[in-house]
């Protein structure tokens, strides 16, 4: 074919709305749209009305325990500010059994050997109230306008999105302004859902989750303790299931999060804060001297949801959309900002080089790294759960045994508190 | 073996190292019009990244790493920087639905991306399009830009020189669209034993992973000989890399094995460049 070369017209391009659009932003979403503004993408953080957050308050005390390989994550994305102050270190984590009396010690300066040339860190985690990490979250966003845009829409009315010729995503959402409600559409190279745990866009992609309720209600509340917490945290395994005293930045106060049947849990929920704080001593015992009830109790039903696939055509899950635990390991939100680690570090790298961020080949990388750590996680918590609410004699004993010949076993004992810091296999 | 659907292995020849083409030979076509039909029936797939070019895809993101960091060398670019190609202009030969040319575009290239088959330059102009980037695609091949006298910053044959017709002439017509402070980039599939194992039997025949016939072993490229043909043409080979695949991992890594996958970074010889012989 020797001829003039048939040349098209250079197509006028008119860029894409936004690189990336995250629906949700909760603790994961908002961490995420820093974590790629930061790398320099263009990020449409949305929120639905009604499913938004409540404005940071700082009335509301609930937390979140950030494990160590979390909070260094935090740090690096410059999201770790007033945390830094105000939250309470865990310098240890006693485990304890409610037949057998064993203590299992996880204290991470013992696991330093002398020669190790890269130190721990210097605590296991840090308990931070979550409109402290609301805050220092927005501060981040509102220091890089030129990446992230924030916006609430009345509703997300779909989501279009095309494998074959790999095309942008579509989301069209409506929105109620100054000249009434209008249906827009915004395009982007990837939609990402973290939007919380009924997920609206993982239900309108199709993807499929596999969840269970497990008739157990955890109670949080903070209490006022006679004696100094020292930055230990406890974690009793009772009848009904586990109960937690997280060290919050005053010393003499916790975070408790306690787990029973969903009976038991109403009826404690019922009592006046002089009961519950009587109750609550019956279960823990003395360590912590006399015990004041600073506020009800929220009631949190405990369900166990893993989504069938992570990702779609242009379309990823992270956080509580893809997954949610049992909070029995504490994993949560520290599995939420594994997700967005790991998905922010692949976009960028694939920005880097030219490459589309929204591809196929990058989206299964993603899942093929996450699949691992959800799973063993999944798997360990539900055991855990299991093991810690057996009557029968003999799990008991094993457990007791479990309980003490871990103490005993520095082998076993490292990775489980590895686990817990977040710096286990597969990080 | 194999019912005879085999190709035979037969020893392939050097076909770059012919006697010198004369000037006239540098504008005629050496579009292989069966290949070029082949690629054209499946041109709507070029994105689909499960589809017949998932291979490519899987290859892509370590094929342009390598690319952009020896790009950046040459035109001693901040490797990084947002936009390290910022106004170079750049030649993609055989750009298929744009798996190159994108990127490249991304990376600030202006970019021309050219292919005989028919329907392509559409399919990736439509995906341009979508994408925001503006790309020059045309259907055309290389005589068609020497017959303009078109110069590029940087010339790509990546994974074409195997199914054009007279490598000779194709590799004359490379030399000829670069400007003299430009570098050619060849990648291409060794004739070696290796190549005809894992190309040919694994890829074709037991993996499924690319259509029957897409290669010819025959039409294979062994780096000495494509480094003896860029020579032969005032051309300087920098680096000879290979591409490793690892089934394992799915994933694609550099390494000195050039046995099957290798890229060949070329720019003119100094003495070319020091007397003005430029063609």
């Amino acid at each position: 074919m020797v001829s003039k070369p048939a040349r098209h017209a250079i197509v006028p391009a008119s860029p894409l709305d936004y690189d990336v659009i995250i629906s949700g932003a909760g603790l994961i979403g908002a961490a995420l749209a820093v974590a790629l503004g930061r790398g320099g993408l263009r990020v449409l953080l949305l929120e639905v009305a009604g499913h938004r957050p409540r404005p940071p308050n700082s009335a509301d005390r609930r937390t979140t325990a950030v494990a160590a390989a979390s909070r260094q994550w935090l740090c690096d994305m410059a999201l770790w500010r007033q945390a830094a102050r105000e939250g309470g270190e865990i310098a240890a984590i006693r485990v304890s059994d409610r037949q057998s009396r064993m203590f299992l010690d996880f204290d991470p300066l013992a696991l330093i050997p002398k020669d190790q040339e890269q130190p721990l860190p210097r605590t296991l985690g840090t308990i931070v109230e979550n409109h402290i990490l609301h805050e220092d979250f927005s501060a981040a966003i509102a220091e890089l306008p030129q990446q992230i845009t924030r916006m609430t829409v009345a509703e997300i009315l779909s989501v279009k999105t095309d494998s074959v010729e790999a095309a942008p995503a579509k989301i069209n959402c409506l929105t109620t302004g100054a000249e009434g409600t209008k249906t827009v559409e915004f395009t982007t190279h990837l939609l990402i859902a973290t939007d919380g745990k009924n997920s609206p866009l993982r239900q309108m992609m199709g993807i499929e989750s596999l969840a269970w309720d497990y008739d157990q209600t955890a109670l949080v509340f903070i209490v006022q303790h006679q004696e100094p917490h020292q930055s230990i945290a406890h974690e009793r395994f009772l009848g009904g299931g586990p109960l937690a005293f997280l060290p919050l930045k005053e010393p003499n106060q916790s975070s408790v999060v306690w787990t029973e049947s969903k009976a038991v849990a109403a009826e404690l929920a019922s009592l006046n804060s002089g009961e519950l704080a009587e109750e609550l001593w019956v279960r823990f015992g003395s360590s912590l001297g006399g015990l004041q009830v600073l506020e009800p109790p929220k009631q949190w039903p405990l369900q166990f949801a893993m989504a069938r696939r992570l990702v779609a055509p242009r379309f990823a899950l992270a956080g509580d959309s893809a997954h949610l635990l049992h909070p029995i390991a504490g994993q949560g939100a520290n599995l939420g900002w594994r997700d967005t680690a790991l998905l922010a570090r692949l976009i960028i790298e694939a920005k880097a080089q030219g490459l589309d961020i929204g591809s196929t080949t990058l989206l299964q990388k993603y899942e093929a790294q996450r699949w691992p750590d959800l799973i063993s996680l999944s798997v360990v918590t539900n055991g855990l759960n299991r093991l810690f609410l057996s009557n029968r004699a003999e799990v008991a004993w094993l457990r007791s045994l479990g309980l003490g010949a871990v103490d005993h076993l520095p082998w076993l004992k490292k990775p489980l508190m590895l686990q817990a810091m977040g710096l286990g296999a597969g990080q | 073996m194999n019912g005879g659907n085999l190709p035979e292995l037969e020893l392939g020849v050097d076909s770059l190292n012919r006697p010198a083409a004369s000037p006239g030979d540098r504008v005629a076509s050496t579009i292989d019009s069966d290949d070029s039909a082949r690629f054209a029936a499946i041109a709507a797939k070029w994105w689909d990244e499960a589809g017949p070019f998932k291979p490519l895809h899987i290859m892509n993101p370590q094929r342009i790493a390598s690319l952009r960091q020896r790009l950046v060398q040459h035109f001693d670019r901040d490797p990084d920087g947002d936009r390290p190609l910022q106004g170079l202009t750049l030649l993609d030969i055989g750009c298929g639905g744009g798996l190159v040319s994108e990127p490249m575009a991304r990376l600030g290239a202006r970019v021309t991306g050219i292919d005989a088959a028919e329907g392509t330059s559409e399919v990736a102009s439509l995906h341009a399009a979508t994408m925001g980037l503006q790309i020059d695609y045309r259907r055309a091949e290389t005589s068609d830009l020497v017959a303009n006298g078109e110069r590029f910053d940087i010339v790509l044959a990546l994974e074409i020189i195997e199914h054009v017709t007279a490598p000779d002439v194709f590799l004359d017509q490379c030399r000829a669209l670069m400007r003299p402070d430009g570098i050619l980039v060849v990648s291409t599939l060794n004739r070696s034993l290796t190549s005809y194992a894992k190309a040919i039997i694994g890829a074709e025949y037991i993996l499924g992973w690319l259509p029957r016939g897409t290669h010819n072993w025959k039409q294979f490229v062994k780096p000495s000989e494509l480094v003896a043909g860029l020579r032969r043409r005032n051309l300087e080979t920098t680096e000879t890399l290979g591409l490793s695949y690892n089934p394992l991992t799915q994933v694609w890594k550099e390494s000195k094995d050039t046995s099957v996958n290798y890229l060949v970074f070329a720019r003119l010889s100094r003495a070319a460049t020091r007397s003005g012989f430029v063609v």
